[in-house]
């Protein structure tokens, strides 16, 4: 087993990832098939790391009526991200506490103090192929890594 | 060793034409960095002051982290358009 599968389980034991997503991850990072075929450790390292992250929203051309609708296009840079979660191992426990506090009152239940950039790392690692693609009527969004 | 980005490019369809403006971020570089060498005293006498308290660390280590947000700005881009209104923020 590797550390990459050794951590994603564990982020299933602390109850972080759902089974489902963790189950995506080990099949992105751990594919005992690539070292079957042999060819998947080759590709992915020749394929280049993924800088930044890019959100496009715009209106769908099918749908004819595009009055009111925005075109979004937000490309973040994933040293960002990750600088954003080292500044959050910088808030005194105290205030972290009730953060986490407030956050779970609107729903949201997820512990800052948690978060490091080696798992942020590993993810980007093993999303870096995914992409997510939603279509409406209106409108259609997309995410993905470049 | 990250390098803050250097130009801020803003743009608006509905002033200055839709000119891109082009502020030079480089240019309060060395005001930035003096104004941190003139208040790194002060600092690490707060921290000193607020270790037991346990907010020490944190404050010494806010100015690298916070270098380390503005740093990471180079490649940030927004783009919204609409019908009327097109606004463009790059920071180069």
């Amino acid at each position: 087993m590797s550390d990459n599968q050794r951590r994603i389980l564990e982020m299933v034991a602390e109850k972080r990832l759902t089974v489902d997503e963790a189950a995506k991850l080990l099949e992105l990072t751990g594919n005992p098939a690539g070292a079957e075929t042999g060819g998947t450790e080759t590709t992915r390292a020749t394929k280049p790391v993924p800088k930044y992250i890019r959100v496009v929203v715009k209106p769908n051309a099918e749908s004819g009526d595009q009055a009111g609708h925005e075109h979004v296009n937000i490309r973040v840079p994933l040293a960002l991200i990750r600088a954003g979660i080292k500044l959050t191992g910088l808030i005194p426990a105290v205030a972290s506490d009730r953060m986490n506090e407030a956050m779970r009152e609107k729903g949201i239940d997820l512990d800052l103090s948690k978060l490091n950039p080696d798992d942020l790392e590993q993810l980007v690692d093993a999303l870096s192929e995914l992409e997510v693609d939603v279509k409406d009527q209106k409108e259609s969004v997309r995410v993905y890594l470049e | 060793m990250m390098r803050p980005p250097m130009i801020l490019c803003l743009r608006h369809s509905g002033s200055l034409m839709g000119l891109p403006l082009w502020l030079p971020l480089f240019l309060l570089l060395a005001p930035v960095f003096l104004l941190g060498v003139l208040f790194s005293p002060l600092v690490l006498i707060a921290a000193l002051l607020l270790w037991p308290v346990g907010l020490g660390k944190p404050i010494l280590l806010l100015g690298p982290a916070l270098y380390r947000i503005i740093a990471s700005l180079r490649g940030l881009e927004v783009d919204v358009k609409n019908e009327k209104e097109h606004v463009h923020i790059a920071f180069v």
